[in-house]
């Protein structure tokens, strides 16, 4: 019994160290860190009028980067090298960030530091979009997401010669979408959906639970993964790309592929990114280790 | 116990019960639901029923249990059926676990495997569990109870393990034979290390005939 109080002061103490460095937000497991998702949306659709925030020119076929859960704290090597293989790869189009860019609040500028474009060593001024992550939001992180980065929530097309793709990216870093983002997100593919070629979702928290690696890593309810599945599946989003769980997973359901990126961050023994390669028929994944 | 709803049962009835409230993503629902708990002479019991959800999922599940009386509280061992049917998706789960209630506590653990799907295509979740723990503010009293506890696995709703309820059910026994129920359930997201929001808050009503 009193080593088991033991176990228990020592857990909390650490978790307590944890909080108070800023590092892991376990309050907010019960409080809300900030804004709720919500509000996130609603000032997301403030800052970008509901309208695509670029629309970025490629060939019919093109290609795009992405990457995962960079947890930016003390250094930042594997998301440098990342930005520097895409900024110097002439085929690309564009680079996505899946979200937790940061590890503790005010990392955020060293985040932003890592991804820019640097003309003395990089070949092309690509853009890379961000999804907000669980841990972008902690210890009231929206703030600075806001300022820094900009919306959570919005989209944004790619016009080929031929065609025009469209890429939705949702903010689940509350482990929820909230009935405004979802109210939104079913009007917004029932009213454009059919004007384009491909879709591509990005979120961070993941859709399925196929795997022992997501036992402790926390998603959506049931009711409104059941419900998302639908509305994917009822406007046919062909791809959702995620992050958050750190392991790479890669389902199929219901015509909807489900692409878990494994994590880019310093410390793991094998980060890895992914290329997405997009034609008129298919849409295809490849992984790179870093 | 058996309007309570707990899982380690003891007595006999069936319960009608009306839930209103809001969710997320669909906003305001009602569900109502109708269960049968029939405990047989030789410890086992069996607790079963349907719901109705008007964000539009149907729900059936059966959980039968065998009781040992101990010393110190009643454990019993859990068998759990689940089926409902929501956006277009199956869901089954079929599970087992312990309960355990002394006095003031009672406590449920267990494991169950879920598959669901649509159209021909499923997905298989190997791994989650179930559990249920909570106090009992009133062990000594006839004509009431109040519980609070904190659940994932709440007759006809299956969530995950990371997705837990927080509720507080009271029971009003007038006589032998009825049972009157008012209660409310909050749940947020964000446990296991996401930050937490808003995601569903009802008051539910119930009434339970008891033989």
């Amino acid at each position: 019994m009193l080593q088991m109080v033991k176990r228990l002061t020592l857990i909390c103490l650490v978790c307590l160290l944890l909080n108070g460095c800023e590092k892991y937000n376990f309050i907010s497991m019960v409080i809300p860190p900030g804004d709720l998702v919500n509000s996130r949306f609603e000032q997301s659709m403030r800052i970008t009028q509901g309208k695509a925030v670029a629309q970025i020119e490629a060939a019919d076929e093109y290609m795009f980067y992405v990457c995962t859960d960079t947890h930016i704290d003390k250094t930042s090597v594997n998301l440098e090298a990342f930005n520097s293989i895409l900024r110097n790869d002439y085929d690309a189009t564009f680079g996505v960030m899946l979200g937790d860019a940061i590890d503790r609040r005010d990392n955020l500028p060293r985040y932003l530091e890592a991804i820019k474009f640097n003309p003395e060593i990089h070949k092309f001024d690509y853009t890379i979009f961000n999804v907000i992550g669980n841990h972008d939001v902690y210890f009231n992180g929206w703030e600075d997401y806001k300022s820094l980065i900009g919306p959570s929530v919005y989209w944004f097309s790619v016009k080929t010669p031929s065609y025009s793709d469209l890429y939705i990216t949702l903010d689940s870093a509350t482990g929820t979408l909230g009935k405004k983002q979802f109210d939104w997100l079913k009007s917004f593919l029932a009213e454009n959906r059919d004007n384009y070629r491909h879709c591509i979702v990005f979120t961070h928290v993941n859709i399925l639970y196929s795997d022992l690696s997501q036992l402790v890593t926390s998603n959506l309810p049931m009711d409104e993964t059941f419900a998302l599945l639908e509305v994917f599946s009822k406007y046919r989003v062909e791809l959702v790309l995620q992050g958050h769980d750190h392991y790479r997973d890669d389902q199929m359901f219901n015509g909807v592929r489900y692409t878990v990126v494994g994590t880019i961050e310093d410390s793991v023994d094998n980060p890895e990114y992914i290329t997405v390669f997009v034609n008129d028929d298919n849409i295809d994944l490849n992984w790179h280790s870093l | 116990m058996y309007c309570s709803s707990l899982l380690n049962a003891q007595d006999s009835g069936i319960s009608f019960r009306l839930r209103a409230g809001d969710t997320t993503p669909f906003g305001g629902f009602t569900a109502v639901s109708a269960d049968v708990n029939h405990s047989f002479e030789n410890n086992f019991a069996v607790n079963g029923g349907v719901q109705y959800n008007t964000i539009g999922r149907t729900a059936t599940e059966i959980r039968p249990a065998y009781s040992f009386e101990l010393e110190n509280g009643i454990i019993s061992v859990t068998a759990l059926l689940h089926y409902s049917h929501q956006s277009s998706i199956d869901n089954f789960a079929v599970g087992f676990g312990a309960d355990y209630s002394y006095k003031w506590l009672f406590l449920t653990a267990g494991y169950y495997y879920r598959i669901y799907g649509c159209n021909g295509s499923y997905m298989k979740e190997y791994f989650n569990l179930f559990y249920q723990g909570g106090l009992k503010c009133l062990p000594n009293v006839d004509e009431w109870d109040l519980n609070i506890y904190i659940t994932n696995c709440e007759l006809f709703e299956l969530e995950r393990h990371y997705q837990p309820s927080l509720m507080v059910q009271g029971w009003w026994y007038p006589n032998d034979w009825l049972g009157v129920n008012l209660g409310v359930s909050y749940k947020h997201t964000g446990m296991f290390g996401i930050a937490s929001d808003y995601y569903q808050l009802y008051g539910s009503t119930g009434i339970c005939y008891r033989w």
